[in-house]
């Protein structure tokens, strides 16, 4: 059963705990690293330990950083009187190309699914309704995902804000911009079609 | 619509096949388990991207093999489509349309039209109303893709649903129902004003054909019995109808621990001279009924995609008498059918001059 030396086999199955990775890809980067100059396989190594040890969660929007406050946060040049709440920190990163949104974000870190054991406790919903608490914020954005888990825990956010005076709004869904009409799947333009608009 | 050849490949007991078909009738014959319905199966699959025997897809792969492929080409108001269904085992499906990869396979949905008819469908009379809900979704799943998303998106809310409502009896998960049943009336609604209308379509449809079948004793009806938002015609009736409802049955919804109104609850009956057919038909009013539905699901899928779908008819036409031989005949002249049975010199085919016949043994077809 034991191919390999011990050290190899034990970072061959920790390659293989690793997304999109089966037994082939590991065995594969574990003898690349076997190749590699010693010093840059340190490197590699501490890398991943770095990040681990020091990237936390923003004590304000639960963005992940590796100081307690994110960049964004602490960045007073924002516009601190809006938050656009996403499911996941790589939202964070999709909303930030725009370049356009200059208000603040919240991290909640999933949806709720009762499906998955996940209710409106385990996600970052406390820590959102507490930085409602000071009178800055005037509009809470809810970018969760357009499907119907997204659409539950948006709805959840929503009333519990609206009671707060505070203008709660939904993103749109619709057609991707710069492509063609004739490409948009049936079920995007229909939603484009229910939120058109006057102009 | 019709399908000029398909291929198979590793497919259950196929190792490598190639058929022709002819535009019109197409007969299999040979003895049971040799691969007729496999033929089948196969058009069926690349029509809703799914069999209807099976969610075992490993099944599909031939024994000893790995790697299962199926091309189908067909013509569709002019226009020549390939559809090739790639499988491997214990691995994602992958579907082409005209060498271009679907990203998601429901997107075969209504490509590819057909009707199914097998001994099986005799459940759509005799058994409960699951079987006629099936009935009415695989129709308007292929017509309207928006249907399909409705029922996809619905289903997966009730789910959710569900899984809260049997969660937790004691604790507070009232306020947490809001926000599902917000989404379970939104989509189900719509599922409901859906079925409302094809419904309306295909008794109109079925009870002429009925009538003509029987010689004009019968008066066939099929009447639509909505759990929710019945006699509501309006898209904003049924909700509010159908919203009412839900909060109404919550404490039983909690106490039970699962939904139990909506559309997954709908009811389909069918009538005869107004005695439901299910309980007071007799087998040949059932048979009679059956013929009359599937034929009126044919004309409705060309009403809706303006060409003829495909008929499969999976070892049923031998079951018919003469009589409804001929009228099932009668009706398909421009429509191309595969058919399959276990020997055809009994079948009545009337008229029908043009069809192509072929004998399968043991995962091979032999074009006679």
């Amino acid at each position: 059963m034991n191919y390999y030396a011990a050290p190899i086999a034990k970072l061959i199955e920790a390659f293989t705990k690793l997304p999109g990775i089966g037994s082939k890809t590991a065995q594969r980067l574990a003898f690349y690293l076997l190749d590699m100059p010693q010093n840059e396989a340190e490197e590699l190594a501490y890398a991943i330990i770095n990040a681990k040890r020091n990237v936390r969660y923003c004590e304000v929007c639960s963005n992940i950083t590796d100081n307690d406050r994110c960049n964004i946060c602490s960045d007073p040049k924002r516009d601190n009187s809006v938050i656009c709440v996403v499911e996941d920190p790589r939202d964070v990163v999709a909303m930030e190309k725009t370049r356009e949104y200059k208000g603040l974000y919240h991290v909640l870190h999933g949806a709720i699914s009762p499906m998955d054991g996940i209710g409106p406790d385990d996600i970052r919903i406390k820590e959102l309704l507490a930085r409602l608490g000071d009178d800055n914020v005037k509009e809470v954005i809810l970018a969760t995902n357009p499907n119907i888990e997204g659409e539950a825990t948006a709805m959840y956010i929503s009333k519990l804000i609206k009671p707060l005076g505070i203008k709660t709004t939904r993103i749109a869904h619709g057609v991707p911009v710069g492509g063609d009409l004739e490409y948009a799947d049936e079920v995007t333009l229909m939603k484009a079609l229910e939120g058109r608009r006057e102009i | 619509m019709n399908i000029e050849s398909i291929y198979l490949l590793n497919f259950r007991n196929y190792s490598e096949q190639y058929i022709e078909l002819d535009p019109g009738l197409n007969i299999f014959y040979g003895e049971n388990a040799q691969g007729k319905t496999n033929i089948v199966e196969a058009v069926y699959l690349l029509t809703m991207g799914k069999s209807h025997r099976t969610n075992k897809y490993n099944e599909l792969v031939k024994w000893d093999e790995n790697d299962t492929r199926i091309r189908i080409r067909f013509k569709k108001e002019d226009f020549q489509y390939d559809i090739d269904y790639m499988l491997k085992r214990n691995q994602k499906k992958q579907i082409k349309v005209n060498d271009i990869r679907l990203d998601k396979l429901s997107d075969i949905i209504g490509k590819l039209n057909t009707v199914i008819f097998s001994p099986d469908h005799m459940k759509i009379i005799k058994e409960g109303p699951s079987e006629r809900r099936k009935f009415i979704d695989s129709i308007l799943s292929q017509t309207k893709p928006k249907y399909y998303y409705n029922l996809s998106q619905y289903l997966k809310v009730l789910a959710q649903r569900n899984i809260l409502l049997s969660s937790d009896k004691n604790n507070s998960i009232e306020k947490y129902l809001d926000i599902w049943d917000n989404q379970l009336v939104d989509y189900g609604s719509k599922i409901i004003l859906e079925r409302q209308l094809f419904i309306s379509e295909i008794d109109k449809k079925a009870w002429e054909i009925n009538k003509e079948l029987s010689g004009g004793r019968e008066n066939f009806h099929l009447r639509y019995m909505p759990s929710v938002a019945e006699n509501k015609h309006d898209i904003k009736d049924i909700k509010e109808a159908f919203e009412k409802k839900i909060t109404e049955s919550r404490a039983v919804d909690i106490k039970r621990g699962t939904t139990n109104y909506g559309p997954h609850r709908d009811e389909l009956n069918l009538y005869i001279n107004d005695k439901e057919v299910r309980n007071y038909g007799s087998q040949g009013q059932q048979r009679s009924a059956l013929l009359s539905l599937k034929i009126s699901e044919m004309d409705y899928i060309k009403d809706e995609i303006g060409s003829m779908p495909i008929l499969l008819l999976d070892d049923v036409f031998s079951e018919l008498d003469k009589t409804r031989q001929g009228f099932l005949i009668s009706f398909i002249k421009n429509v191309q059918v595969i058919l399959t049975c276990t020997e055809y010199e009994n079948l009545y085919l009337g008229d029908k001059s043009g069809y192509k016949v072929f004998y399968v043994k043991s995962g091979k077809v032999y074009s006679e």
